[in-house]
């Protein structure tokens, strides 16, 4: 009896929380050869046996692929050359064998668009949105008020026609995914800017592209909003300077129900 | 909603006198497109801390991890190793700029890298330089644990701390003697004195200042009552562009040095040569004194760093600066059966250092008689930043009306109005001798006018009751809150001895400006961009005076803060005051132009012909041949003849033949020094609440804004300051607070998702401005200042609101949950 395998995979996926845990070790690539970080680079495959039996007196194959003969196992693929192992330990001394030292250059690629123009980057995993944004595209709309905590909205943009907040977003998250930050909308909207400058819905400025971007993805999905709408979706925007009535009064001309 | 009234022009030429041009087209009317607007709704404006620079470092600085502490040891080797530090700069080294400045701002503001801290968070111990601000990070969080710190004695409650017999905080503290508090009000019959303490139960001075004869004006006085309360739980500053400053040498002896900052005015040291840059900044309010440390830091980290730029944050800067109103408050006042006051007794533990509790009283009210006694505590807390500041001094005017009116049983608009005054003189007594004597008009009485448009307003008639009796169907407790003060800043000596203060002090040269060949004007305006409007305002102005289309005005806006030493440039804040203050100099300068343009416009034009014209110019005859300048006016950038209006050119066919571009430059004017500018322009405030006595949660169902601007340059501008203002100001008096563990003296709520600013929804009723223009202000035409006030004053509008609510006056000045229910005993 001889067996054959054959190895379906499964989409290789690095967990969320996996990335979060790997990237604060991950700082100039010197810790790549973690085994937090190389057991990040399993993967879970399903393996369906083939099973041939040889009948007495000739040769029959019989191939079986029942459930009971479909089992799971994790291979391990090398992330510097792309070797493959059946466990942890023979990766790990693999790496440390032949590897070490060696910084992964990146972390994944992800392909999306911001303000209409596509980009295919090498994203760090611990990069966030804001991150992605700012340092690497130089836009910035983006503001650091809370400094990653989530609270101001300051950082707001648009993905996928939804306000997030860039700093609670992984850059990693975003392939494929359609961005819009307050220059794109300047360019897109140019009449939510002018009803915003005119209703002077700004002092000092820091805070007014996140209320843009959250503006807009308001209108995008309610053309005519009231004023209990507008407050509502404002609402985790901070404006140290106070002046949100203006907000109101721009989208509201905006809107045409002024 | 907001209305305006408007005022006629002026007659005399004096700065508050100066009339509005003709025709205005741009002051005082809507629809103005701001020139900061675009760029900062769309993102693309750059704050400082948006900027990169080729090969730009970056550094933090440790912050100290307990109340009052020490360093005792600091291994910094394992921090050193985090792949991309540079150097980590140690408080022991040899300092460059170490000492103890003794501010006013704080007793003990550390210039550098102090060993000991006296607040948790305090930049100390040690500065980090590193490629990434991720390097700074991580190297920072390795260097925290490898640094030991002695616990030293803490008092977080002042009145604590200046008990007999409590432990000293400062041991070693050498006597303060020289002490230069702020002094902003005058007085006829003034007096101070200042008492530095050697240690004397953690008081390190106290400041006495007499008005008139307060103790002897008691004694006679017909009633008098005495009452306190306390701000133990400050606001802060939170929710602004955090600070960052970068500095770079410019020259291999790193003698000169190239600064970047985001504070509001001059805030770089010059304790060096160098340029310093001020860009658009995230929210200041007048904040600026945080950033002399880092400023520091950060031209001492340049030091390390080869001439290559380096950037040093500080990420929670904006939690650590506290707003003036963290004190003691006790008051005793005399006064009359009918309201009027006659004395005023202010004690005030004082922990913001620059505070005048009687400022507002003296500006706002005549009593001539004021007794006050300032003591200046050690505490650990932490410093105070002026941020849109003035409440701690509104408070005390109006604690004071409030407690006469409830107990005369008086309405306490009327007890302000029976008061209103300033610097020792009644208000009919400055109708007659200062109003009519220089020119202003006389039948304005802008207390008058306020209160009875914010009475109309929010239908304090039928609607203020007596304090603690209309419960109302829904089981709240129904209140009308009132809050009144000199609107500020109002002075023309105030702009006039701004800008010579720094004239003599030679810091600057003349202001400028130019009228280019294409026939625009062009006028260089300081950054600290803050919000205020101002390069609109200004082009306004100068379009007006001028008679220019707004768009041939260009205010180009550079980035060197006014302790630069550029020429041709406006001064003075963006904040409260700085409108007042350029508006004098734009006003001058533009009048310069104009009459120059029109003698240009009158003398034969000179056409080049080239660089070198080997055989003398070509002469055109003038653009309006056999006409004086007194003929000819300007209107929609063209130059015509009064007589006959027909006969018009645009400027560029006259200032097309310039060789080059022309200048008019001025200097500031020197006002009459011995003039006495009393403040009259006034605002007030009204709120109405619902208070919970279940909860103790208090809701807004209206707020009514009235301020007397003096005469309005950028409508919404104003009235976005009105509402920030009350947003402001409403938070700080309702929700803002700084708690603190009382074990460790440390901070526990400096994020923003535990220090609550107000959010849009937060005030769930109405607010409604209005503004109106009594001209009654020393700037010119009769301006004042709007950027702070609003806020300044409603700061403790919900403290009254609540007590005609519950009937109860709360220990604390704020009114959140806790000291409502506490006041109403249940806690």
């Amino acid at each position: 009896m001889s067996e054959k395998t054959e190895i379906k995979k499964g989409p290789r996926k690095i967990s969320r929380r996996q990335f979060l845990r790997d990237a604060g070790i991950v700082v100039g690539g010197t810790a790549v050869g973690s085994a937090f970080f190389l057991s990040a680079c399993g993967e879970e495959v399903e393996v369906t046996k083939t099973v041939t039996t040889t009948a007495p007196g000739g040769t029959k194959t019989i191939t079986t692929t029942a459930a009971d003969n479909t089992v799971t196992i994790t291979k391990y693929t090398c992330p510097v050359d792309g070797l493959e192992f059946n466990s942890l330990e023979e990766l790990k001394a693999h790496y440390d064998a032949t590897h070490e030292g060696v910084a992964v250059a990146g972390g994944t690629v992800i392909s999306l668009s911001v303000n209409n123009k596509e980009y295919t980057l090498d994203v760090k995993p611990r990069w966030t949105l804001q991150d992605l944004l700012r340092d690497q595209l130089g836009l910035t709309s983006p503001k650091d008020m809370c400094h990653g905590y989530g609270a101001c909205g300051s950082c707001s943009v648009i993905v996928d026609g939804r306000p997030v907040l860039s700093c609670m977003m992984l850059a990693c998250e975003c392939d494929g995914t359609v961005i819009e930050t307050s220059e794109g909308i300047a360019v897109s909207r140019p009449d939510l800017i002018d009803a915003y400058v005119l209703n002077h819905a700004m002092q000092c400025g820091y805070c007014t592209p996140g209320f843009v971007c959250t503006t807009k993805a308001l209108l995008d999905h309610n053309a005519n909003p009231t004023e209990a709408d507008i407050k509502e979706a404002l609402g985790g925007n901070i404006c140290r300077c106070g002046d949100y009535i203006g907000h109101i009064k721009a989208i509201r001309q905006v809107a045409g129900n002024k | 909603m907001t209305t305006y009234y408007g005022i006629e022009p002026g007659e005399k030429y004096k700065p508050w006198l100066w009339p509005l041009p003709k025709d205005t087209k741009y002051i005082g009317k809507e629809g103005i497109y701001r020139k900061d607007g675009f760029m900062k709704a769309s993102g693309t404006v750059k704050y400082c801390r948006d900027l990169t620079m080729p090969g730009m470092l970056y550094a933090k600085t440790m912050e100290a991890p307990h109340a009052h502490c020490k360093i005792i040891a600091m291994d910094t080797s394992r921090a050193e190793a985090v792949p991309g530090v540079r150097k980590i700069i140690r408080y022991d080294e040899d300092p460059i700029w170490y000492g103890i400045f003794d501010s006013f701002r704080a007793p003990l503001t550390p210039m550098a890298l102090p060993t000991e801290a006296w607040f948790s968070g305090q930049l100390c111990g040690a500065t980090i330089i590193a490629d990434t601000e991720l390097a700074c990070e991580e190297a920072m969080r390795i260097l925290e644990k490898d640094t030991e710190w002695e616990r030293l004695p803490f008092y977080l409650d002042w009145d604590e701390a200046i008990k007999p017999g409590s432990t000293p905080i400062y041991p070693d503290r050498e006597l303060i003697n020289h002490y230069n508090p702020g002094r902003s009000v005058e007085f006829p019959d003034f007096t101070l004195s200042w008492t530095g303490f050697e240690n004397k139960n953690n008081m390190y001075g106290e400041e006495i200042q007499e008005y008139g004869d307060a103790d002897s004006a008691m004694t006679e006085a017909t009633n008098t009552l005495e009452f306190s309360f306390k701000e133990s739980l400050p606001d802060t500053l939170a929710g602004i562009e955090a600070q960052v400053q970068i500095a770079k040498y410019i020259d291999a002896s790193n003698t000169i040095v190239e600064t970047w900052e985001n504070g509001q005015g001059s805030n770089s040291i010059h304790q060096t040569d160098g340029i310093s840059h001020c860009h658009y900044s995230g929210g200041r309010f007048g904040h600026a004194f945080n950033v002399l440390q880092g400023d520091l830091l950060a031209k001492r980290a340049a030091l390390e760093t080869n001439q290559r730029p380096v950037c040093h944050l500080h990420d929670r800067s904006h939690f650590y600066w506290m707003g003036e109103e963290f004190g003691t408050y006790k008051m005793k006042v005399g006064y009359e059966d009918n309201g009027k006051i006659t004395a005023i007794k202010i004690q005030n533990i004082n922990c913001c250092g620059i505070l005048d509790p009687e400022n507002k009283i003296c500006k706002s009210t005549g009593c001539e008689n004021i007794h006050v006694t300032k003591t200046y505590p050690y505490q650990n807390i932490g410093p105070y930043s002026c941020y849109r500041h003035g409440g701690a001094q509104a408070a005390f005017l109006n604690e004071i009306c409030h407690r006469i009116a409830e107990d005369l049983n008086m309405d306490p608009a009327e007890v302000a109005m029976i008061n209103d005054g300033a610097d020792g003189h009644s208000m009919e007594w400055i109708n007659e001798n200062v109003k009519k004597k220089y020119g202003f008009d006389a039948t304005r009485d802008s207390l008058n006018e306020v209160i009875d448009i914010g009475k109309k307003a929010i239908d304090w008639n039928n609607k203020w009751h007596e304090p603690g009796t209309k419960l109302l169907p829904n089981g709240k407790y129904h209140g009308i809150g009132f809050m009144y003060c000199n609107s500020w800043h109002h002075r023309a000596d105030d702009n006039s001895s701004f800008l010579k203060y720094r004239r003599e002090r030679d810091m600057w040269g003349p202001i400028g400006l130019g009228v280019y060949k294409s026939g625009k004007v062009f006028v260089e305006g300081a950054h600290n961009e803050v919000g205020v409007n101002r390069g609109t305002t200004y082009q306004a102005i100068i379009a007006d005076e001028i008679g220019l289309n707004f768009d041939d005005v260009v205010v180009k806006f550079i980035d060197e803060p006014e302790g630069s030493r550029s020429s041709f440039r406006f001064r003075g804040h963006g904040g409260s005051r700085g409108l007042i203050s350029n508006a004098v100099m734009a006003i001058r300068l533009a009048q310069k132009a104009k009459k120059m343009i029109l003698e240009k416009a009158c003398k034969p034009r000179m056409n080049p012909g080239g660089y070198f014209d080997l055989y003398g110019y070509q002469w055109l005859e003038p653009a309006f041949p056999n006409k004086t300048p007194e003929e000819l006016d300007i209107k929609d950038s063209m130059v015509f003849e009064i007589a006959n209006p027909n006969n018009k050119q645009p400027i560029s066919a006259i200032t097309t033949y310039l060789s080059r571009e022309m200048f008019v430059t001025d200097v500031p004017p020197d006002l009459d020094e011995e003039l006495h500018t009393y403040p009259m322009g006034r605002q007030c405030y009204f709120m109405e609440v619902e208070v919970d006595p279940d909860t103790g949660h208090v809701d807004v169902i209206k707020d009514v804004c009235v301020y007397d601007a003096g005469k309005i340059i950028s409508p919404e501008t104003c009235h976005s300051q009105m509402i920030g203002g009350t947003y402001m100001g409403y938070g700080r008096s309702r929700v803002e607070e700084v708690f603190f563990d009382p074990n460790d003296g440390v901070r526990l709520n400096d994020d923003l998702i535990n220090y609550p600013i107000n959010l849009i929804g937060d005030i769930k009723g109405d607010i409604d401005v209005h503004l109106i223009e009594t001209g009654l202000n020393w700037a010119p035409y009769g301006m004042g200042g709007i950027g702070e006030s609003p806020t300044a004053v409603q700061t403790h509008i919900t403290r009254y609101a609540v007590h005609n609510a519950i009937g109860k006056w709360l220990d604390e000045g704020k009114t959140t949950p806790e000291y409502v229910l506490k006041a109403l005993g249940k806690v």
